[in-house]
């Protein structure tokens, strides 16, 4: 039974990896090869021509990484005895999908051109934007070439790894950003197994479909940022000043943990306390002020996740599932577009809907629940 | 009555090329004033900001625009030492941003936008120059210090002609 657990999640992300694929930009010529541009001019055909099954392939897609997780966070202890073995199967997963196109976002090419302008043309990214360069290939496929660059110094000088080893080759260095991801998302999941010494807690964070999706396959970088916030905290006891240095970190790689510096200062009280203050903070910022800004980006509940990992799940079953259906309600909000092809129209309205009605219906069940245990 | 109709016909045919002017911006902190000083030593540190060869265009540019406004200004306010000083200062950004344009242009950076602008740049400034009413030869005689001759229509010149070249 647990063999055939394994061999449906590899082949399930096994799928996720081809058709990702089908997502490539139009402009943006991955290889030479003759078989695998036949093979993605098939995939890309299939969602840009297909969109309605597309749309149902993506949702069997999150169905199948939703019934794996939830399998997964009840039977965890059953289904991985040996702590070898999880470790072995979470690297496999995350070396897997790193290999994925980063379908569902275009910020990775954001990444990839910002990098170029600073390393390979030698410009300050915060003061030439991408597209003040008109011969600069990466234009092709990068949106918001319009803008300087939107993240902290440590995030510019953390991707001159992956574009020096992307060797100045688009598939390369994009393989490049995500393995890196990969890398810190490894070091995530062990520091919540080192701090929390939960199997529990490690695999809810380590399959969150959520996490996955937006880590390992979009490649977003809100995962360094928390790790540099989280492993701040941790230590910030101990090691005050390495830790108010961590923190530091976190804030140049993208500012969302600035709102957490108070906590910084605030003596006599503990790390779960620390963390409950954490996790609204930043909700504070994810439910107000990034939708005053632009909208309810599902990548940003990426911060939320981290948090709440660390906590204890028996004493906080409510923040926990409010963050599993909240996760799950998000990632439902890349529908519309799929289907659509627009993000305008009914989009918005349909993103708000997708997102809320999880939400509401877990809470009802959640206080009818309570309701029916009181009686 | 058929000529104004196939006039008009033909002036709604005719593609219509809008362009945006070179605007220059708005006069900043004058000398005088308390913070002069400071903005003045922002500027130079700002050098060490704006690294690479466009964001090095684009900082001697904004610095030559904003000494020329600054000159403008305390032309009219009959301040001639301050804004030929001012004026000298934009004419010595002016001349830095060619290198830097050759460089991005050695580095096979597309400067064709850059050099358009430059050269809507070096035509409002000519604009602005030109525009300006100041005596042939001024003898500055300030109340502590000694007298300067300022060759004011000649520093003029000059800095046309930089932009000219």
């Amino acid at each position: 039974m647990r063999r055939i657990v394994y061999a449906y999640y590899i082949l399930l992300l096994l799928c996720i990896v081809i058709f990702s694929y089908g997502f490539k930009d139009p402009n943006l010529t991955l290889t030479s090869s003759p078989f695998l541009i036949s093979i993605f001019h098939q995939l890309t055909y299939v969602v840009y021509g297909l969109r309605p099954l597309a749309t149902l392939i993506f949702i069997s897609i999150l169905l199948g990484l939703w019934s794996f997780y939830i399998v997964v966070c009840k039977n965890g202890e059953k289904l991985f005895t040996n702590i070898k073995h999880l470790a072995f199967f979470i690297i496999l997963s995350a070396f897997i999908l790193s290999f994925s196109y980063p379908a569902l976002t275009h910020d990775l090419f954001n990444y990839v051109t910002t990098a170029k302008v600073t390393f390979t043309h030698g410009e300050n990214p915060y003061v030439v934007m991408p597209i003040e360069i008109p011969n600069e290939p990466y234009l092709a496929f990068t949106r918001a070439a319009n803008k300087y660059a939107l993240y902290g110094p440590i995030w510019i000088l953390i991707t001159a790894i992956p574009h020096y080893l992307g060797n100045n080759n688009i598939w390369q260095t994009i393989i490049m950003f995500k393995l890196l991801n990969a890398i810190i998302y490894l070091v995530f999941v062990y520091m919540i197994y080192k701090i929390t010494k939960s199997l529990k807690n490690t695999l809810f964070f380590a399959f969150n479909p959520l996490i996955l999706i937006e880590t390992l396959i979009s490649g977003h970088n809100d995962i360094y940022m928390m790790l540099f916030a989280c492993f701040g905290l941790v230590i910030l006891k101990q090691y005050k000043f390495l830790g108010a240095l961590s923190f530091l970190v976190s804030v140049l790689i993208k500012g969302a943990t600035f709102v957490l510096t108070p906590l910084l200062f605030i003596k006599n009280i503990s790390f779960e306390q620390i963390l409950v203050f954490s996790y609204w903070l930043l909700a504070l910022i994810f439910f107000i002020a990034a939708p005053i800004r632009e909208e309810l980006y599902p990548w940003y509940a990426v911060w939320l996740v981290c948090i709440v990992s660390f906590l204890p799940m028996k004493k906080y079953v409510l923040l926990y599932g409010f963050t599993t259906v909240l996760t799950f309600a998000l990632e439902l909000r890349h529908l519309p577009y799929m289907w659509m092809g627009y993000y305008e129209g009914p989009g918005p309205t349909l993103r708000f809907l997708l997102t809320i009605i999880p939400i509401a219906i877990y809470i009802v069940v959640f206080f009818v629940k309570r309701l029916g245990k009181r009686i | 009555m058929k000529k104004i109709i196939f006039l008009f016909i033909l002036y709604l045919m005719l593609p219509i090329v809008a362009r945006a002017e070179y605007v220059l911006p708005y006069p900043s902190f004058m000398p005088g004033n308390k913070i002069y000083k400071i903005t003045r030593f922002v500027d130079k540190l700002k050098n060490y900001w704006f690294w690479g060869d466009i964001a090095q265009v684009k900082y001697h540019l904004t610095l030559s625009d904003k000494y020329l406004v600054e000159a403008k200004v305390l032309f009219e306010y009959k301040q001639y030492l301050l804004g030929d000083d001012a004026l000298v200062r934009s004419s010595n950004e002016w001349i830095q941003i060619q290198p830097h344009l050759s460089l991005a242009k050695n580095h096979k950076k597309d400067i064709s936008k850059l050099l358009a602008t430059y050269k809507e740049a070096a035509q409002a400034h000519t604009d602005v120059l030109g525009s300006l009413i100041v005596p042939e030869l001024m003898l500055w005689n300030p109340e502590k210090g000694t007298p300067t001759n300022l060759y004011l229509k000649e520093d003029i010149a000059k800095a046309i002609d930089t932009r000219k070249q």
